[in-house]
Formats: structure tokens, C-alpha cells, sequence
């Protein structure tokens, strides 16, 4: 079976071997190896983006494959990173809790220690009790779990209640950006318990592992998330390929005439959009520990659209244009927002980059909309197409 | 009282002699002498709302609560039941050194602290001290030893509590007077919360108004064109910095908004047309990607914006004939800029509605839009309705711009706040329809401010639910409130 999903997507295979070899190269060149090429930083950097990347897949797969433009991937990336965040957070205050106990002649009381928890985690928003949320917070098993089945819950039921309602289309890009607005204003909340706007910090110290260095941790996470993208990539591509792939990429061209040929449209296009939310919670786990922070402005609705725009910018309906959009972008971006790229003396105006980023970028999405709706991955159509190749 | 009340007979200012009778009114019913006289004058306070009569009202009815081994005689308003909430009515007794102070945790702990004797506290080995009921074991031995005071516990509390009864006294100590108050004062809350109630209602009017406002250009581009424009917001934007410039410019604020408003239509009316004729025609019968293009433009124009007017909200001050509110009473008031927007909102859904079913212009746009070929076919322009259409629809938003930007501040990032309740507000209230925007605007702003009256300290809570709100409601109404039937409808 393999063997032949294979032999018929070499695309796959030369994906996946790329990644190794890049994940090789950029570990040799570390500082964990030694080296001093690649900057822990910027190996955080990389980290992340394979991250986006998988993210960005996921989205290609939603949207470039079943044509649902959802507004609100990025909402259940920043899902996952909460609650993975949430547990990171409670281990390492409770780790530096216990410590500064220590120091009273009365041994503390688990009341006390949950108390003074509280306190340490929730002042800011000016409580220190431990909300309803946050009750498997102390449980690691059950917060992976929260990564991959909150999403996928939230998915289900949104997308039960759009797609049975055959809400489709624009209408319902509209309706998951709505979800998502909604998402980040529940977040803003003080009261929703996961302290506001301040978000959760301090999400790049791991629990239990003080005495590893931070450059060796962010190789693990490297590491870990080029597993993840590689899987995720694989996962996705058997997905499309084969028979279900057929249908889902006719619901995309032809939806009423899937339904007609007797197909239950609403399942394929719920099987897709709740497993590719899990993806996204994944991705977005593995995101924010390298990142250390997250902050509801990182779930707000622009994130989603910027999704949207990597993916069409790398060209959707075929995966690796997802990769390739997500890592450019996301690394121009931050080069350029940065403060790294040089400004252009322009004589009467100097032109920095950090103000005019975005706004090339915007126009870069308009024109590649109107002029190259295949992206990026278009261009790898240009490539003589041999014997048995043909994707 | 006496000089008062000897002036009012001779008093020429009719505002004057008005206000000394209130102030009499006010005294008598709190310091005359007669009882008779003091319940008359707090009768005829029934018919006031202001916030004297009701203080006046308060201090009359002032009480306190007390406890006591029986019940002593007295003006007695209410009997408390001190189960209900047995610390507070503990702390009533500790207070009034009817019965000992409970010890908290921390007392507690800091009272093992003071007797440690050799590591062992009451007995018990220090180490044991993470378990609570070892502490309190530890606490009773010392108590024993009499070291420490007796610990109360929650039994001794509750047996302590039965003792006692818990009451509220009146200060005042004739019964009349109080029951005359009380009278009076449920009457006077009633009003009150009726005020209330208006108030409200006015609040919710006038953020319908700014949504519908924010949404009345999408009616015709997205509703009537059926043109996704993200962008929207950033027209609004646009509007609203059109109207900063021209209040820099111009100092006198009143000739600035008159200027500002005709200006903004047309900034925003020429962008529109332009945008429309770059990207949006050809991207016609794409709505998706339409979407995704409009996306990149908004982005664009908003970091633009930033560019040029930096990130710090910028002020958009309104004349001073707008500034004030106007005062119905002391519950009920609203201020000017909000009757201004209301109005507003009104002119434009009059105008709309006119262009739309009443000029030739609106009969064409009506014509392009149900059929384009057979419009063209009957010497219709299509592609110059079209243009023509968008810029309305976007140039109406500069104009909305100018209005929200008087009531909020005028950012790069205003448009944001805007876009998706404004696409909200044409779903809801039915895609096509002028009227269903109308409805949907009276719902979304209607149904905001009746969640934040269940929650007023949070108006996040009532916009988020508000959206999961009208996420449910478009389930049950796919084509929204004002659904357009037969060949209208189209598809």
C-alpha cells in the first residue's frame, strides 16, 4: 500500500527527504552541536516556522483541497499553545511555589500551595482562584489530550451546526472569522481565567528539565516539530490522495453534484475541517513553548486571514505550496519586521521597512489573488513534466 | 426650615420659588416636627425621581442591624436568618464581645509557630504539619495545655449562633414614618427602574444606529452587488481621517464636520470606484476570491494609515452644540452626538432606500443585479453600474466614518473593530434587503446591551455572546431576518 502511495506522489518523498536534510543540516550547525552557525534564536526561529508550515498544511488541506476558506485555523492553533501553556505554566509556578515554601518553619498544606499557586498565576488578573478551566492543569496527560480534543470539539460542533445548515462559501468564511472574533474577545476576558491579556508567559522553561540548556531544548522542539510537520504532511497526503481525496476535492469543484452521485457531503467536510483543527492544536503546542508567550492577540482574526494568505500566496491545493508560502512569508516577515532588512534611501523619503512590509505584502496577496491564483507552487508546473511524474 | 419656608410666599423667580419648595419639601419630610406633617411631605415624594428624594428616601429608612439575646422593643424592620450566612452573623457577635473570635488558618499556623518545643509542636513532629487535620490536632492539644485560646469549630459556631437573634432597627424610631417611606419609596423605584428601562432602551437605539451606520455601505455593496468587501472597514477609516484632516485644517469645528462630511463621501466614493475597477471587476463571480484580494487590500490600507498617521488614536472633536446630552431627568439621558448618529442613521436609510427604488439610478443597479445580460441588452451599462453602485456603497461608508469616529477615536485599526459586526449585521438582517439591515442592526445592537444589562461589567462578555448569538441564529435562519422571496431571491 505504501509503496505504491508512494511510487503514485513522489512529491511526498521528496518533501520528507528535504526535511530530513534540513533538519540534519540546521542540527549540526546549532550551538547544541557546538557550532555557532545557527544562533539558538534563530534556531527557535526555524522551530517555529516548521510549525506554521504544519499549520499551514492544514490549512491547505481545508481550504485548497474541500474549498472551505476557514477564518479560524489560526483560533485552534492558539487553542493548543493555551493548553499546553496552561499546564507549563502550572508545573513550573508550582515548582518555584514549593521552593519558596520551603523557607516557613510549618511545612505547607496542599491548601496552602494551591493558594499560593493561584495567587502567583492569576494576580495579575487580580484573583487567586483557580478557575473551573484549569482544572486538569496539573495533569500533562490530560492537557496533551485538551490540545488535540478542545479544538476538535469546537471544530465538530461549529462545523455540525454550519455545514447542516448548508451554510457555504463566503457566507461561511464570515462565520468562522465571527467564531474566531468571538474566541479572542472570550480570551481578553479577565474573568474567562486565563489571565487576560497578559496571556500566559514563561512558556519556554519546561518543567523538569531546569538542568537542560535552552539551546539544547530548542533543538528537542526542533526536532519535534520537523516530526510533526513530516507526519502531519504524510498523514495529510494519504488523506488526499486515493478515493476520499477524489470527493473531498469534488465537494470542493462540484459540491451539489457530490450530493447528487449519493455522497454525505456534510461528513467528508466535517471529517476534514475537525481533523485539520487537531492539526492546527498541534502545531500550535508545539508553537508557543518555542515562542515562550502567548497572548490573545495572537488567536484575533487577522491571524487567520494571514494564514490564508501564506497558503494562497505558496499556492493551495497542493502541499508543499502550503510549506513553501508558510515558511517565506512567516521568515520574510519577521526579517523585515525585525528591523534586520536595510531601509532604502530613496533621497526624500526613506523607506523603512518595518512600516512598508505590510503594506507590500497586501498588495503581493492582491496581485497574486488576480494574476497567479496558483502561488508560488505554480511554478513547479513550469518543471518538465517525465514519465510517471505527473502529480 | 423657618426663613425657608417664610421666602417661598414671596419669592419673584418662578425657578427659584420651584426649587425652594423642592428644598422644603425635602426637609419637612426629613426634620419637621409633626409626624403628620413629615408623613405628608414623604408621600408626595412617591411622585419624584430625582436622586435627592430617593437619598432623602434612604436616610429616613436608615437602619442597623444589631443582635441581641431577645428581641428588644423599637422600630424593627426585618428579622435575619443568621444561618444563612453564619460567618458574617459570627463575626456580628465577635464584634459586639457576645462570643470569641474564630481563629483563621493563618492565625493558626502562626500560633504553631509560637510553641514549637523541640521540634514537636502539641506533641506532633514539625514534618507532620502539611496535613490540616494534624494542625488542628496539634492546635487542640496546645488549647489544652491552655496555651492558645479554645479553636472554635463550625458545631461550636452554630450552637453559639442559636443563642442570639440577628434584626435590623429602623433609626427612626415612629413606625408611621417608615411604613409611610417604604410606601413611598417603592413607588419611587418603580419610576426609577421604568427610567431605567428607557435609558437602556436608548442606549441599545443608538448603538443599533452605529451598527447600522458601520453596515449601511456593505447593505449595498455586499447585500445589493453581493461584493465581498473586506475593505470596508478601511473605508470607514478612510472617512474618519478625512474628517481629522479637515479639522486640522479648518479650526472651527462646526464649518470642519459640515466640509468633512461631503469630503469624505467623495474620498471614499473615488477610492471605491477605483478599487472596483482595479480588482474587483475582474474578479466578478468569484466570490471567494474576491474575499482574499479585498483581504490584501485592507491590509494593506491599514498599515498605510499607520504609515501616515501613526499608531496614537487621533481625536475627531465634535462642535460644541454636540457635545452636551440631553437630560430627561436624572435616570434618562442621552447625550447629542448619539441623537445626532440616530438620526443619521435614519437620513441615510431614507436616502438609500430613495435612491434605490425611486431614481433612475436605482433602477438600473436593481436591473444589474438581477440580470446583467438582460440589463445590458435594454442599454443599460453595466460595468459603469457597477462602478457607480460600489462607490456609493463605499463612499456611504465614508460618511459612516466620519460619525463613529465623533463617538469613538479615530485609529488605523478602527475599521477592524467594525468589519465583522457590520458583515454580522447584513446576514443577520437578511443579504438584499436595506430593511433587513435595519432589522439586523435593531437585533445585534438590541440584543448587546440586553446582555450587558444581565452583566454590565463586562461589555466583552455581551459581545462575545452576541456572536455565538447570531452563529446559532444564522443556523436557524440561513437567509436572516428579512429573507428575500421568489425571483428576488435569486441565487
Amino acid at each position: 500500500m505504501s509503496q505504491s502511495f508512494i511510487a503514485r506522489n513522489p512529491s511526498v518523498l521528496w518533501f520528507l527527504l528535504l526535511l530530513a536534510v534540513f533538519t540534519i543540516c540546521i542540527s549540526v550547525l546549532s550551538e547544541a552541536a557546538g557550532s555557532s552557525v545557527v544562533s539558538t534564536s534563530f534556531l527557535k526561529t526555524l522551530g517555529k516556522t516548521l510549525c506554521l508550515c504544519l499549520v499551514a498544511v492544514a490549512m491547505d488541506v481545508v481550504w485548497g483541497y474541500c474549498g472551505i476558506l476557514s477564518l479560524g485555523h489560526f483560533a485552534f492553533f492558539g487553542i493548543g499553545g493555551y493548553a499546553i501553556g496552561m499546564w507549563l505554566m502550572y508545573e513550573r509556578t508550582k515548582d518555584i511555589v514549593i521552593a519558596s515554601l520551603d523557607n516557613n518553619i510549618l511545612p505547607a498544606t496542599p491548601d496552602e500551595i494551591t493558594q499560593a499557586i493561584g495567587s502567583q498565576i492569576f494576580g495579575v488578573v487580580g484573583s487567586a482562584d483557580f478557575p473551573m478551566i484549569w482544572a486538569f492543569s496539573h495533569s500533562l496527560t490530560l492537557q496533551l489530550l485538551a490540545v488535540v480534543l478542545v479544538p476538535g470539539i469546537l471544530a465538530l460542533i461549529f462545523g455540525w451546526l454550519a455545514f447542516r445548515s448548508r451554510v457555504a462559501g463566503v457566507y461561511l468564511s464570515i462565520l468562522t472569522q465571527a467564531m474566531t472574533l468571538a474566541l479572542a474577545l472570550y480570551f481578553f476576558q479577565n474573568d474567562s481565567g486565563l489571565r487576560g491579556n497578559n496571556g500566559l508567559s514563561g512558556l519556554q522553561n519546561i518543567p523538569g528539565l531546569e538542568d537542560v540548556s535552552q539551546a539544547t531544548l530548542s533543538l528537542w522542539f526542533f526536532w519535534a516539530s520537523a516530526v510533526a510537520l513530516g507526519a502531519g504532511y504524510l498523514m495529510f497526503s494519504g488523506m488526499i490522495s486515493g478515493k476520499f481525496g477524489s470527493v473531498i476535492r469534488a465537494i470542493r469543484d462540484n459540491e451539489a453534484r457530490v450530493r447528487f452521485l449519493g455522497y454525505h457531503v456534510e461528513s467528508y467536510k466535517l471529517f476534514i475541517f475537525t481533523v485539520t483543527a487537531m492539526v492546527a492544536g498541534i502545531a500550535g503546542a508545539l508553537y508557543y513553548p518555542q515562542a515562550g508567550i502567548i497572548n490573545p492577540a495572537e488567536i484575533a482574526p487577522i491571524a487567520s486571514i494571514y494564514l490564508a494568505v501564506w497558503v494562497a500566496i505558496g499556492g493551495r491545493g497542493r502541499l508543499y505550496g502550503a510549506v513553501i508560502g508558510a515558511a517565506l512569508v512567516s521568515l520574510m516577515s519577521s526579517w523585515f519586521t525585525g528591523g534586520s532588512a536595510p531601509n532604502i534611501n530613496l533621497g526624500f523619503y526613506s523607506l523603512q521597512w518595518t512600516d512598508w512590509w505590510l503594506v507590500l505584502l497586501g498588495l503581493a496577496f492582491v496581485s497574486v489573488t488576480l494574476f497567479s491564483p496558483k502561488g508560488i507552487g505554480g511554478l513547479f508546473d513550469l518543471w518538465p513534466s517525465r514519465k510517471g511524474d505527473g502529480a | 426650615m423657618t426663613p425657608l419656608l417664610a421666602s417661598i410666599a414671596n419669592e419673584v423667580n418662578q425657578d427659584l420659588k420651584l426649587r425652594k419648595t423642592q428644598l422644603a419639601n425635602l426637609m419637612s419630610a426629613l426634620f419637621a416636627v409633626s409626624a403628620v406633617d413629615r408623613i405628608t411631605a414623604i408621600t408626595s415624594l412617591s411622585n419624584a425621581s430625582s436622586v435627592e428624594a430617593r437619598a432623602v428616601l434612604n436616610q429616613i429608612l436608615s437602619k442597623s442591624s444589631d443582635v441581641a439575646g431577645t428581641l428588644p422593643e423599637g422600630n424593627i424592620a426585618s428579622i435575619l436568618n443568621q444561618f444563612e450566612a453564619p460567618e458574617v452573623a459570627y463575626a456580628a457577635l465577635v464584634s459586639a464581645n457576645l462570643a470569641p473570635a474564630r481563629q483563621s488558618k493563618s492565625d493558626i499556623k502562626r500560633a504553631l509557630e509560637d510553641h514549637i518545643k523541640g521540634g514537636r509542636i502539641g506533641g506532633f513532629p514539625l514534618g507532620q504539619m502539611d496535613d490540616p487535620l494534624k494542625r488542628t490536632a496539634a492546635y487542640a492539644a496546645l488549647s489544652r495545655e491552655g496555651l492558645v485560646p479554645v479553636l472554635v469549630t463550625d458545631a461550636a459556631m452554630a450552637t453559639t449562633l442559636r443563642d442570639y437573634i440577628f434584626f435590623e432597627i429602623y433609626d427612626e424610631p415612629n413606625q408611621n414614618i417608615t411604613e409611610a417611606a417604604k410606601a413611598a419609596q417603592a413607588l419611587v423605584d418603580t419610576r426609577v427602574a421604568t427610567g431605567q428601562a428607557v435609558d437602556l432602551t436608548l442606549d441599545a437605539l443608538s448603538l443599533a444606529s452605529i451598527f447600522f451606520l458601520a453596515a449601511i455601505g456593505l447593505a449595498i455593496t455586499f447585500g445589493v452587488m453581493g461584493v465581498i468587501n473586506m475593505a470596508h472597514g478601511e473605508f470607514i477609516m478612510m472617512g474618519a481621517y478625512t474628517g481629522y484632516v479637515v479639522q486640522l485644517i479648518i479650526p472651527n469645528y462646526t464649518v470642519a464636520i459640515f466640509l468633512a462630511l461631503p469630503l469624505a463621501f467623495a474620498v471614499t466614493f473615488g477610492a471605491g470606484v477605483v478599487m472596483e475597477r482595479l480588482v474587483i471587476r475582474r474578479l466578478y463571480h468569484r466570490p471567494l476570491e474576491t474575499l482574499l484580494a479585498t483581504f490584501g487590500i485592507s491590509i494593506s490600507l491599514q498599515q498605510l494609515a499607520k504609515n501616515i498617521f501613526g499608531t496614537q488614536a487621533r481625536p475627531l472633536t465634535s462642535p460644541d452644540w454636540l457635545a452636551g446630552a440631553w437630560v430627561f431627568n436624572d435616570v434618562i439621558q442621552i447625550s447629542y452626538i448619539r441623537i445626532a448618529i440616530f438620526v443619521m442613521a435614519l437620513m441615510f436609510l431614507g436616502l438609500i432606500i430613495y435612491i434605490l427604488k425611486r431614481t433612475r439610478l436605482g433602477l438600473e443597479v436593481r436591473a444589474v443585479t438581477q440580470n446583467p445580460g438582460m440589463a445590458s441588452s435594454m442599454g443599460i451599462n453595466p460595468d459603469r453600474i457597477n462602478m457607480l453602485t460600489f462607490g456609493l456603497g463605499s463612499g456611504i461608508a465614508g460618511i459612516a466614518g466620519v460619525a463613529i469616529g465623533l463617538y469613538a477615536k479615530v485609529t488605523s485599526e478602527m475599521g477592524s473593530d467594525y468589519i465583522v459586526q457590520s458583515f454580522m449585521t447584513v446576514v443577520v438582517g437578511g443579504v438584499g434587503n436595506v430593511w433587513g439591515t435595519l432589522a439586523g442592526a435593531a437585533m445585534i445592537g438590541f440584543g448587546q446591551k440586553g446582555i450587558e444589562w444581565l452583566n454590565p461589567s463586562n461589555t466583552l462578555a455581551a459581545q462575545t455572546y452576541m456572536i455565538l448569538f447570531v452563529i446559532l441564529f444564522i443556523q436557524f435562519r440561513p437567509k436572516g431576518i428579512v429573507a428575500l422571496k421568489g425571483r428576488a431571491a435569486g441565487d
